[in-house]
């Protein structure tokens, strides 16, 4: 219909506010994905501050339990959905076209339009706090704590529907990231020519798009037996509170491998730049991924050990859990493989991918005596689990993003990181994650349960958090020392040229930032690290090292065109969720909004390329 | 001319069209979906504390006579997509609108089944029969709705005459969908109708 | 466009062919009805293997078929079974968690548990009825090793101090545990039949409950599987279970009870611990003279 596009017309520039609410440039998508998610890490961040304050000393009464519960429940779900999923999201949306030597993702409009809609889910899931009605079961809010007998107040609600948006965020964007890499890779550029965190990008999105349904038919259930009288699980009505557990996990699971992967990739592609050696037994560690991928799903009863499921269950679970480390080992294996006679240059994404290593083992060790059910029988609840999580999703995830931070940080916007704060941020970070999360390990093999706002003096577990709190502080110092660097380097850090690192991969062949259309020739590819090869090929022909390709006139070079559709279709979606929480007439509304979003959506001029049906 | 570098665009690696690829990986993924459904169904089998049951309102023939439309409508589908790539224009609107049309018939036997077992005492809350048959048959009926909606679209397009072999992808898109809304109704069908449809209450499930 | 647009085009299914897929749709539907109703158990136990085939069949010829995907490109297959097939597994997996354990899961959950009671604050803590945790390994003075002399000093079930005879007079016995080894102080009681029998249970161990069962000879497995099932509320003797000669109640660590009953008929019975697990090791004969 023409008049439904002709009403606003199709934005054309890229400048201002506009520009950014109807950019489908995967570029701009990256950047909003980074900042978003940064800030709720930030939020999160003093959310755990706030724990940890309470935390410091037995009998403490900072923070009361309803607070304390409703602090760790957004803290851990925050950090999990909207920091380190989007935080990847970010390198995905920003690296994955420039590696892969694309100009853009398969799906342009379908990219921002999962932005938009992660963004509306975050904001709906915090909602919760202006209305002070803040969900508090926990990340994974068990059954039948999340009945409305137990949680009377809409917090749970918020918290179910807030995934919910931000489920369909992610399947929208890993759809679009499968179609991505199998279908839009430059000539030449085989499967096993990919870098390695492209791989990684791939599987996770398969996990992605396989696991959320699971978690969106628990989260609907969960939905109706608070709100529709149903009795899914609430053995009162015949229901099993562990068939909300089996939902979750299966889900849950592959979660956590969603949140590890793509870090891994990162670090895949760092080590080998920054030991100035190609990565070792790329085969083996691009199949270890794979494995890890399929394992996944065999695996996620070990969350549920102590529920009583028998031995038969306990044994299996035991054997999968023990077996998914195999896999993850060999990777370690390739990547010291890696620096093993390299050429070692410590810079600072150099420092935290190493870093990311070391505490990545600590956390995979843990993790396999949780994999063993009669170990894990103590274990389970305990801060023993605690220290476990933080030491591979932040000594593991985060830290590997933050190594992909400082390494693309030059690429996304031309300009160097501070070496000597990068440093810095790295030390304080590195040391206070290791004073916070170390003693966890000890504090919760003496018995300290998780989810406790207080302990009383006479367990004996009163100094060790206090030495926790105290790593939490210089944390904050290592992510203010972040804070300032990025500003300062923001406003006048050193420009970083097209290639600062001397990097192996097609990103890096380009201008820093990269014009708007990426490659002014789609390259082609004879091998694994094509930029190094190229490099190498001039130097020994004598000729100069080949620069960012000179710009070329863009009016050849048709790319998508902005639009408004995605950001408004992704207003629909969440106002039916918005609605099922106050007032359907609203989801009724949302449902209309979404409708038309997907006709305007559909029927905006085919002439644009990659135009979404 | 833009025309040259769209194609240039849509040249793919595999060969294969970006949407179609899409379209597959989602019903890839739309089976985990209805696979959890059907699970917590079949884990909730024979354990409802009171009834009704499944043999007390399971309407066996009727929904036989449902599932044949719904075949019928997968065979005007495909109808579609061959007139569509004929360049039948006729023969387009025919066959699109008389897969909706079976689509709509067949949504008004769920909504007179779902009628009917409200009276007869079944509601998402009665017991765990009435939660776990609403939620997997409602989700498939949302499914087949929005098919629906989809295929009006595409007549509306019909209509004006721009479907035609140029655009049989788009045809053939809506088809992989509504194929697939098909084939879970073949599973629900022979799961909760065929198999689960004569259970009694708890104390014993006739068939295993 | 693609190349492979040409191959679908040559591989496409002619009119007839949809038809035909469309009648064998439709005769698998009718041979579905026939075959269930209006006799559900008219096949009988096969009526689940022939449904699941034939349902299997209308979902693969619709996919290879209608959604076309026999002839086009093997990605496509690939894309979408691996999420069905991922699907079909992850189902099974999950029912078969719940249909584990005769298929009922909690209850075995629930027979395990260890009870609760709330005390101040609403802070759970473990029943003082149930197995209190070891703190110290026993010292010279505990009842582990006191219990010891007790349960030798009250070694005296030997047959010579039993009545002779079945004349009904009184019998004594005691009986104990060997310290908090899964074990009676005694593997082999005897009564003479007809009389009336004492059995003095000490449970003289420091951190386990027992019981003390006379059942029917070669049914302490038996009497104790059941018992398992009936949970602890039922002290771990199914109720009514015809194999029970006489029985304690479940006895707490230092607690005794007597248990009289009239000895049966002349035979070899057992006595056993039904205590989830004991009764592999914690068991002896009753002969009745």
């Amino acid at each position: 219909m023409v008049s439904i596009t002709g009403v606003i017309a199709r934005p054309t520039s890229y400048s201002g506010l506009w520009g950014w609410i109807t950019t489908v440039d995967h570029k701009r998508i990256g950047v909003l994905y980074g900042v978003t998610a940064f800030i709720m890490f930030l939020i999160a961040g003093l959310e755990a501050g706030a724990i940890r304050a309470q935390l410091a000393q037995p009998d403490n009464t900072l923070i009361g339990p309803g607070t304390f519960n409703r602090l760790f429940t957004m803290h851990a779900t925050a950090m999990v959905f909207m920091v380190i999923m989007p935080l990847s999201a970010s390198f995905f949306n920003f690296v994955v076209p420039l590696a892969i030597g694309a100009r853009d993702v398969a799906f342009p409009r379908l990219n921002a339009f999962s932005y938009w809609v992660f963004l509306f889910g975050t904001l709906l899931m915090h909602a919760s706090v202006l209305v002070g009605q803040v969900p508090d079961a926990g990340w994974f809010s068990y059954a039948n704590l999340t009945s409305t007998t137990y949680s009377p107040n809409d917090g749970l609600d918020f918290w179910a529907l807030g995934l919910l948006v931000l489920g369909v965020s992610s399947v929208a964007a890993a759809l679009n990231f499968m179609v991505t890499i199998i279908n839009m890779r430059c000539p030449g550029m085989t499967m096993m020519r990919m870098p390695v965190f492209i791989w990684m990008t791939l599987i996770t999105s398969i996990l992605l798009v396989l696991a959320f349904p699971v978690i969106t038919v628990g989260l609907v259930e969960l939905v109706l037996d608070r709100n529709f009288g149903t009795h899914f699980f609430d053995t009162s009505g015949g229901g099993d509170p562990i068939l909300w557990q089996h939902l979750f996990w299966v889900f849950g699971h592959p979660e956590v491998y969603i949140l590890i992967l793509p870090p891994m990739g990162v670090v895949s592609e760092i080590l080998p730049t920054f030991s100035r050696k190609p990565l070792f037994g790329y085969p083996v560690v691009v199949f270890s991924g794979i494995v890890i991928g399929f394992m996944s799903w065999a695996v996620w009863s070990h969350h549920m050990f102590t529920t009583g499921m028998g031995p038969t269950a306990l044994t299996v679970f035991t054997i999968t859990t023990m077996l998914i480390a195999v896999p993850t080992g060999v990777k370690i294996f390739n990547w010291i493989g890696t620096m093993w006679g390299g050429s070692i240059d410590l810079k600072t994404p150099m420092l935290f991918a190493i870093g990311f290593i070391s505490l990545f083992i600590i956390g995979g060790l843990s993790g396999v005596s949780h994999a063993v059910a009669p170990s894990d029988f103590q274990q389970q609840d305990t801060y023993y689990i605690v220290a476990h999580i933080h030491y591979v999703l932040f000594g593991g995830s985060i830290f590997g993003i933050f190594a992909g931070i400082y390494y693309w940080f030059p690429k996304m916007t031309g300009r160097m990181l501070g070496e000597g704060m990068g440093k810095a941020n790295f030390w304080f970070t590195f040391a206070g994650m290791n004073i916070t999360f170390f003693p966890m390990h000890f504090v919760g093999m003496n018995g300290m349960p998780r989810r406790i706002y207080t302990y009383g003096e006479e367990f004996g577990w009163g100094w060790l958090n206090s030495l926790s709190s105290l790593g939490y502080v210089v944390l904050f110092i290592g992510m203010l020392l972040f804070v300032i660097n990025l500003i300062q380097s923001l406003r006048n850090g050193r420009p970083s040229g097209h290639d600062p690192w001397d990097a192996p991969t097609l990103e890096w062949s380009i201008s820093s930032p990269p014009p708007v259309y990426n490659f002014a020739e789609i390259p082609r590819v004879e091998g694994r690290d094509p930029y190094w090869t190229t490099k190498r090929r001039a130097e020994a022909a004598g000729q100069p090292v080949a620069g960012p390709e000179a710009p070329v006139d863009v009016s050849t070079i048709h790319m998508p065109s902005p639009s408004y559709w995605p950001a408004f279709a992704a207003v629909g979606v969440v106002l039916i969720a918005a609605g099922l929480l106050t007032h359907y007439g609203l989801s009724l509304v949302g449902g209309l909004i979404a409708l038309l979003g997907t006709i305007g959506w559909s029927n905006e001029p085919a002439t644009a390329p990659q135009s979404h049906h | 001319m833009a025309h040259a570098a769209e194609h240039a665009i849509e040249e793919t690696t595999t060969g294969l069209n970006h949407r179609k690829m899409l379209m597959w990986v989602f019903l890839g993924s739309d089976c985990m979906f209805f696979a959890a459904l059907v699970a917590t169904y079949m884990v909730y089998r024979g354990q409802s504390l009171t009834g009704p049951y499944p043999i007390d309102i399971i309407d066996v023939p009727i929904t036989t006579i449902s599932t044949f439309v719904l075949l019928c409508s997968s065979f005007a589908m495909v109808q579609a997509l061959s007139a569509t790539n004929r360049d039948d224009q006729r023969g387009i609107r025919i066959w699109l609108l008389a897969t909706a049309i079976l689509g709509a018939i067949f949504i008004g036997f769920q909504i007179y089944e779902f009628n009917h077992f409200k009276n007869a005492g079944l509601t998402l809350g009665t017991n765990l029969f009435g939660a776990t048959f609403f939620t997997l048959t409602g989700f498939h009926g949302a499914h087949v709705t929005v098919g629906i909606i989809w295929l009006l679209g595409m007549l509306v397009v019909a209509m004006k005459g721009r479907l035609g072999p140029a655009s049989s992808l788009d045809v053939e898109l809506v088809g992989l969908y509504w194929h697939f809304v098909d084939i879970v109704w073949i599973i629900i069908f022979t799961l909760l109708y065929l198999i689960a449809g004569f259970d009694t209450g708890p104390a014993a499930l006739p068939g295993g | 466009m693609s190349s492979s647009q040409q191959t679908e085009q040559s591989h496409h299914p002619t009119f007839q062919q949809y038809v035909l897929v469309a009648i064998i749709l439709f005769v698998i539907t009718i041979i579905e009805f026939f075959a269930i109703f209006p006799d559900p158990d008219l096949i009988g136990a096969a009526k689940i293997p022939v449904l699941a085939i034939l349902s299997a069949i209308k979902f693969a010829i619709v996919i290879m078929f209608y959604m076309h995907l026999k002839f086009d490109d093997r990605m496509f297959t690939v894309l979408f079974l691996a999420g069905l097939a991922l699907a079909f597994m992850v189902g099974i997996a999950v029912l078969a968690m719940f249909t584990a354990l005769d298929g009922k899961p909690r209850a075995f959950a629930s027979a395990h548990a260890v009870p609760y009671e709330k005390g101040e604050h609403g802070v759970e803590h473990v029943k003082p009825t149930a197995v209190p945790i070891p703190t110290v390994p026993p010292a010279a003075t505990t009842p582990t090793e006191s219990a010891a002399p007790d349960v030798t000093a009250t070694t005296a079930p030997e047959p010579a101090a039993e009545p002779a005879g079945g004349s009904g007079t009184g019998a004594s016995i005691d009986i104990g545990t060997d310290g908090d080894a899964l074990k009676f102080s005694e593997e082999a009681l005897s009564a003479a039949s007809g009389s009336s029998v004492t059995v003095t249970f000490n449970n003289g161990s420091a951190v386990n409950q027992h019981n003390w069962v006379l059942v029917q000879d070669g049914t302490k497995d038996a009497v104790a599987t059941d018992g398992t099932a009936a949970g602890p509320a039922a002290a771990w003797i199914k109720p009514g279970d015809e194999r029970v000669v006489a029985s304690s109640t479940l006895l707490n660590p230092g607690d005794s009870e007597e248990v009289t009953f009239t000895a049966p008929a002349a035979g070899t019975y057992q006595f056993v611990c039904t205590f989830p697990g004991h009764n592999f090791t914690m068991f002896g004969d009753f002969t009745v003279n």
